[in-house]
């Protein structure tokens, strides 16, 4: 369905004539991800890692510095707005806060209706299709009427999701998209998601930073540090057998019922003030990881296959 | 959102610390420290001193009037924390966890909102019922608070020394402005921010998330409380830096012998921390019990809910998440009878007829639920 070889996007520091070199940040750095159909790619990683630039650069809201992005067999990078116009339908973005996303001074139905305004909808046939996907998403078609500040948080998702699925996406993106719901809205809206993918038979890539939440949706999940991933795989091979050093403090970090956290008597690694230095070179997990060697402050360990499935960009995974 | 509320005073000008004060009779504030440490952290007294009541809070009801109209925030609360424990409130969004914390020292926002009955017992004072000359000792000093989003707390004008002096200058005042500097370090490391003495002269814009909330952690650890009051203390941070403060909270817990009120969403965090755990549901306490009694046989269908709303290893494509039906009835719209009941699972014509008492099937466990009424 998708796939992002070695995607990049550098942003110039000191863009100035006094600087003879214009130093360069890796927000994201020769990225590759490959998304199948009707499945779920998790994308987890600690703020300021390069999530959402990546899923704008998807989007094609930005442009990548270099790479090339294939939807459905078919390149898109250099496409220019007017070609990309057809298959934006297809590709859909759902954001983190609902209630920042939704014109505040838009009906429901009026924020359904854009999308297929945008793309030349029938003006009869509008109104039907408003109804049918509120219904859909699990809302009252009486809501239509209403303003997004009479909703809820997870109402207003709800439409954020119906607006999504307006123009029948294949692939849609969903950009933290229960992080600020409630639990019991979060469950629900997680259920909902799984229903219209069984559905619609829609190709998710879902970024959170809560892992419980990533496991009960995701089929394979990447694990980005840095602009870069460190590690992919199908969810159980990941969540049973980690490998990198990153991944496995990821895990750790966790909060459970059964206060596996606090009885862990190690020290969970300050992976604090590490932001983005630009131009360095070797790992970028090097600086914070305790099995470092020389070569890993050298050299940029590759994603390689390890085992059917399991992809991984460390040097020494065996020792870790 | 309330306001974050100031625990310091900002028209003191800060030339009064600089110029120096007169100064107060010369204790070394490091022996103090030991003190303290061995006073209340000690591993022997602390079995004894958790079984000591420190707040007892009895029928609290805070209500926002409008026009005339009495719109309870917080209903019927009532609960206890224990010297040196942890207390979890747990609850979704709306659900009061915040009102009740504002409620205790009387930071209620605004005028429209006020305790109309209830008694809050704090070491033996009633501090509901005290003037506030004598509340502003208490507050800021036995009581102090941690918010949410570090960064809205913090002065975005004054850097982190001249923020933390203010809380020495106000509440430690055995301590000379020639020791601050020293005694500020010294706080800074405790809470286990790296080289102290830059970050110090830095302001909050120069530090990251995990470092302005372990500074607003040393500014609440200055006075040595006696309760801590932590609201959503890392909602805001990653999972990493998350893990790093629950594990400070715990460390502070044990080596000063501080009680903390920690408000969260997430069982999973309230779980690790608390020694006892109170579930809130539209203004009410709905659950209280004993950690491990709550954790492994929660009888309320609405904690057994929200337990069924966490995400498993179990849970897969066949395996699926049960949601609880609809959303949090606001404030002033509570049904009748059982507040839950439009939810709950188990419900049966009682529910919605009458309110349940907070019974208590187990010794360690209150409910507020007529399946628990026998």
């Amino acid at each position: 369905m998708l796939r992002l070889n070695k995607i990049s996007k550098y942003y110039q520091l000191n863009k100035s004539f006094i600087s003879a070199i214009s130093k360069k940040i890796k927000a994201v750095d020769s990225v590759c991800l490959e998304i199948k159909s009707g499945q779920t790619l998790g994308l987890v990683g600690e703020s300021g890692c390069g999530k959402s630039t990546l899923a704008r650069i998807i989007l094609k809201l930005i442009s990548p510095s270099s790479g090339q992005i294939f939807f459905q067999n078919q390149e898109i990078t250099d496409l220019t707005e007017k070609q990309f116009r057809v298959l934006r339908q297809k590709i859909q973005i759902v954001f983190q806060d609902p209630y920042s996303s939704l014109s505040p001074r838009l009906t429901v139905k009026n924020i359904i209706a854009e999308p297929l305004q945008a793309f030349k909808q029938k003006k009869k046939l509008i109104e039907p299709r408003v109804r049918e996907l509120l219904l859909n998403v699990g809302l009252n078609p009486e809501y239509a009427d209403r303003l997004p500040h009479q909703l809820s948080g997870g109402e207003r998702q709800r439409v954020g999701i119906a607006r999504a699925l307006a123009t029948n996406p294949e692939l849609l993106i969903l950009d933290e998209a229960v992080s600020s719901l409630d639990l019991s809205t979060q469950a629900q809206v997680l259920n909902l998601l799984k229903d219209l993918q069984a559905k619609y038979k829609l190709t998710y890539l879902f970024i959170a930073h809560n892992l419980d939440v990533v496991r009960y949706i995701s089929d394979h999940v990447a694990v980005m540090y840095k602009g870069r991933i460190v590690e992919q795989a199908s969810v159980k091979q990941l969540y049973e057998n980690p490998l990198h050093p990153y991944t496995r403090i990821l895990l750790n970090s966790m909060p459970s019922l059964e206060k596996k956290l606090l009885l862990n008597k190690t020290q969970t690694p300050n992976l604090e003030n590490q932001s983005l230095q630009p131009d360095n070179q070797g790992c970028c997990f090097y600086a914070q990881c305790n099995k470092a060697k020389a070569e890993c402050a050298e050299q940029i360990p590759e994603l390689k296959q390890i085992e059917s499935g399991h992809w991984l960009s460390c040097f020494k995974p065996k020792e870790v | 959102m309330p306001r974050p509320v100031i625990i310091y005073n900002y028209q003191k000008p800060m030339k009064s610390l600089i110029n120096g004060r007169r100064q107060a009779a010369p204790l070394q504030f490091l022996k103090l420290f030991e003190l303290y440490k061995n006073q209340r952290g000690n591993a022997q007294t602390r079995e004894h001193q958790s079984m000591e009541k420190l707040l007892e809070v009895k029928n609290l009801t805070t209500c926002f009037v409008q026009e005339g109209r009495e719109i309870p925030l917080v209903d019927d609360v009532s609960f206890f924390i224990n010297k040196n424990s942890v207390l979890g409130f747990v609850g979704e969004s709306g659900c009061g966890k915040t009102m009740t914390a504002l409620s205790l020292t009387g930071l209620l926002p605004g005028k429209n909102c006020k305790i109309v009955s209830g008694k809050i017992n704090f070491n033996g004072q009633t501090i509901n019922q005290i003037k506030e000359k004598d509340l502003k000792q208490i507050r800021g000093k036995e009581i102090t608070y941690i918010f949410q989003e570090p960064s809205t707390c913090l002065n975005p004008v004054l850097n982190i020394k001249e923020q933390l002096s203010e809380v020495v200058q106000l509440y430690c005042k055995e301590i000379s402005p020639e020791q601050i500097n020293q005694f500020l370090i010294k706080q800074l490391e405790l809470v286990g921010i790296r080289s102290p003495e830059e970050k110090l002269l830095s302001f909050p814009h120069q530090l990251s998330g995990g470092e302005k909330q372990r500074v607003m952690i040393a500014m609440s650890m200055i006075p040595r409380p006696a309760l801590l009051i932590a609201d959503e203390p890392t909602t805001a941070l990653d999972v990493t830096i998350q893990a790093q403060i629950l594990k400070l909270l715990d460390k502070l817990r044990q080596e000063t012998g501080v009680a903390i009120m920690l408000i969260s969403h997430d069982l999973n965090v309230i779980a690790e921390l608390s020694d006892y755990i109170a579930v809130m549901y539209a203004g009410q306490i709905v659950e209280f019990a004993k950690a491990e009694q709550l954790l492994s046989k929660p009888l309320h269908p609405y904690t057994q809910g929200l337990f069924e709303c966490l995400p498993k290893k179990e849970h897969n494509n066949q395996n699926k998440l049960k949601a609880i039906i609809g959303e949090v009835p606001k404030s002033g719209n509570f049904p009748t009878g059982c507040r839950f009941h439009p939810r709950c699972p188990q419900k049966f014509d009682k529910c919605a007829q009458a309110m349940p008492a907070l019974f208590k099937p187990n010794p360690d466990q209150e409910v507020r639920c007529w399946l628990c009424s026998d």
